[in-house]
């Protein structure tokens, strides 16, 4: 069953003057529940296409339905409503907020949902759980390695449990080892939780962890062979 | 409503501590001026308003163009009005009818010249000027006189050169402080006053310079200009004393001006170094605030953060700059032609100044949230 569907997505913006189209009539579908990873270099678009999926952004033209829900047609309110609701990003540079500890930028999304104080502790506790911090409720980010940064970060991704996580470049910081444990934790996500995720990466090995790989360039995708690319 | 935790603007003040000292730091200044500029404009304003008697009249020359130092009416006005006119005041028994001289001398104290104001008086003065309290000492006879609490400010000496039985040199004869007066609120207490009679003698003047009068009720203030209309050969004038005051006031208007535009200088500074800092702090955060947007959280939720931040800071700069006003301001006095008033630093003072410091501090911190809110979110996630 498709959770995700685009249809002729057209985007274009302004850079130093020059016009850019990363995404010119980009067609896709991602199933329910499917590990699905972007590959392409960098400046291809793959980041744009995600924050369009992830209703960051908008289609200059086309259509993006994610679970059944037309993004276009949602005004920015409603959009942020939806995006509360229904994704947990990811990203690079895992933008938690420093003044806050891992506890309580776990907690952000919770605040955005109905929950009482007991719900939302117990998710945020199950939630640093899952990602191996449970005994680092209170420090703050600046207290922490780059790995487990990222780890509170998925744990903030997840932690409303959306249908969707996207993650833009989520090991582009992190040495192997930390890389290496970041996706294997996002794969038993997918696995355990059955949540539909999209990776952003420029990385032939990170892109094996996906059970689909596509790759992005000069504004159209096309299939990832992963043999083919030697990864 | 979906806010971000009450914590967030609280602890964002401990990112930049030394700019969040700055910033606090201009709102203190800005909260000390205002407290500063309102105390002296409303302690101008009100110490000449409430230095007028109330329900009183004033009955001066004709010629002296509202001016009493230099009116000159006959000392005979005191009794002739008390004679003509019914309804006059009584108290104790005695009619609230106070003849005195008002003027301009130089003041001598341990040698040294000062500008300072004389008030000659009859013990019928505090009839009608009920504000004055004897604190100190007695009323003064012949070759004494009783000084007001703010002399010394107003001679600009110090208050150990006015004690009691310290001598003053005026129109050419010593006068022993045997008393000491208050008159809170009102010009009164930078004025010396000595007998009306001896004064008269020592100034060389058969003449005194005004009546004061007290009223049962206002319909008696028709009957005093009445008697000054019928007694043509005093060439006398009428005027209500809270007139007189009013009137006194608005002569210090383009001071009062001046005092506000300067406060509103530094206020703009104060809010152009406040928006500057907070820009760049909103500046630093950017792709932190767009990563919060991208969690779902609206503009208003952000605009609310930066806005309670400044608030922070503008509430301490405010308790900073207001309790710098009252331990440096409070009981000073300023002294403006022959007057001088107490600064009134009192609760409304330090309402203006915290308020004030609150108010900048948010307008400071409008052009950081609009910037934040306009953010494009994919943008703002790729910034540095």
């Amino acid at each position: 069953m498709s959770f995700i569907e685009l249809s002729r997505v057209t985007k274009t913006y302004r850079r130093a003057g020059h016009v850019v189209s990363p995404l010119v009539e980009v067609d896709l579908v991602v199933e329910q529940g499917e590990f699905f990873v972007l590959l392409g270099p960098s400046g291809s678009g793959k980041s744009t296409l995600l924050n369009l999926l992830a209703g960051i952004d908008r289609v200059d033209s086309g259509r993006i339905v994610v679970g059944g829900r037309d993004l276009s047609a949602l005004g920015p309110g409603a959009l942020a409503d939806w995006r509360a609701e229904n994704v947990g990003y990811i990203f690079q540079q895992h933008n938690l907020v420093p003044v806050l500890t891992a506890y309580e930028n776990v907690e952000l999304p919770l605040g955005l949902l109905p929950l009482g104080r007991a719900d939302r502790h117990e998710r945020v506790a199950l939630a640093l759980e899952a990602v191996g911090l449970g005994d680092r409720h209170d420090h703050l980010p600046r207290q922490l390695s780059g790995g487990q940064e990222q780890r509170v970060a998925i744990a903030r991704a997840i932690v409303a449990d959306p249908p969707l996580l996207v993650a833009d470049e989520p090991t582009g910081n992190l040495d192997a080892d930390s890389a290496d444990a970041v996706l294997t934790l996002l794969q038993r996500i997918n696995r355990e939780r059955g949540a539909t995720i999209v990776m952003v990466t420029h990385d032939p090995r990170a892109a094996r962890r996906g059970s689909r790989a596509m790759r992005l360039d000069k504004g159209s995708l096309r299939h990832f062979d992963h043999e083919e690319a030697g990864a | 409503m979906r806010l971000l935790p009450l914590d967030y603007p609280l602890r964002n003040l401990g990112r930049r501590p030394g700019r969040a000292l700055l910033t606090a730091g201009c709102s203190a200044l800005a909260a000390a001026l205002l407290v500063g500029t309102f105390a002296f404009v409303r302690g101008m304003a009100e110490s000449l308003e409430r230095s007028a008697p109330p329900r009183a009249a004033i009955l001066m020359s004709s010629a002296s163009m509202k001016d009493m130092v230099r009116s000159a009416i006959s000392p005979a006005v005191a009794d002739l009005v008390v004679a003509d006119v019914e309804g006059i005041l009584e108290v104790g028994g005695r009619p609230a009818v106070s003849p005195e001289i008002h003027m301009g001398s130089r003041i001598i104290v341990d040698g040294r010249p000062h500008e300072g104001f004389l008030r000659g008086v009859t013990d019928r003065a505090f009839l009608v000027h009920e504000r004055v309290t004897l604190v100190e000492g007695r009323l003064p006879g012949a070759g004494e006189v009783m000084v007001g609490r703010l002399v010394a400010d107003r001679l600009g000496v110090t208050a150990d050169r006015l004690a009691l039985g310290r001598v003053l040199r005026y129109e050419d004869a010593d006068h022993v402080i045997v008393g000491r007066f208050a008159a809170p609120g009102t010009v009164l207490e930078s004025e010396v006053w000595a007998p009306l009679v001896e004064l008269m003698g020592e100034a060389r003047r058969e003449d005194i310079s005004a009546v004061f009068v007290r009223v049962r009720d206002d319909e008696v203030f028709a009957d005093l200009d009445l008697f000054t209309d019928r007694r043509l050969d005093l060439e006398l004038a009428s005027m209500r004393a809270a007139d007189y005051y009013r009137e006194l006031a608005a002569y210090f208007e383009p001071l009062r001006l001046i005092a506000w535009m300067m406060a509103v200088m530094v206020g703009l500074a104060a809010l152009f170094g406040g928006a500057n800092i907070m820009n760049a702090a909103v500046q630093d955060r950017l792709r932190e605030l767009a990563a919060l947007r991208a969690l779902g959280y609206g503009g208003f939720a952000i605009v609310l953060a930066i806005a309670a931040e400044a608030l922070l800071q503008g509430a301490i700069g405010g308790i900073v700059g207001t309790t710098a006003a009252r331990l440096l301001i409070a009981g000073s006095s300023v002294s403006l032609a022959m007057q001088s008033f107490s600064l009134r630093v009192d609760a409304p003072s330090l309402a203006v100044g915290f308020a004030g410091s609150l108010l900048l501090a948010l307008i400071g911190s409008l052009p950081a949230a609009l910037k934040a809110v306009r953010m494009n979110v994919a943008s703002g996630l790729k910034e540095s």
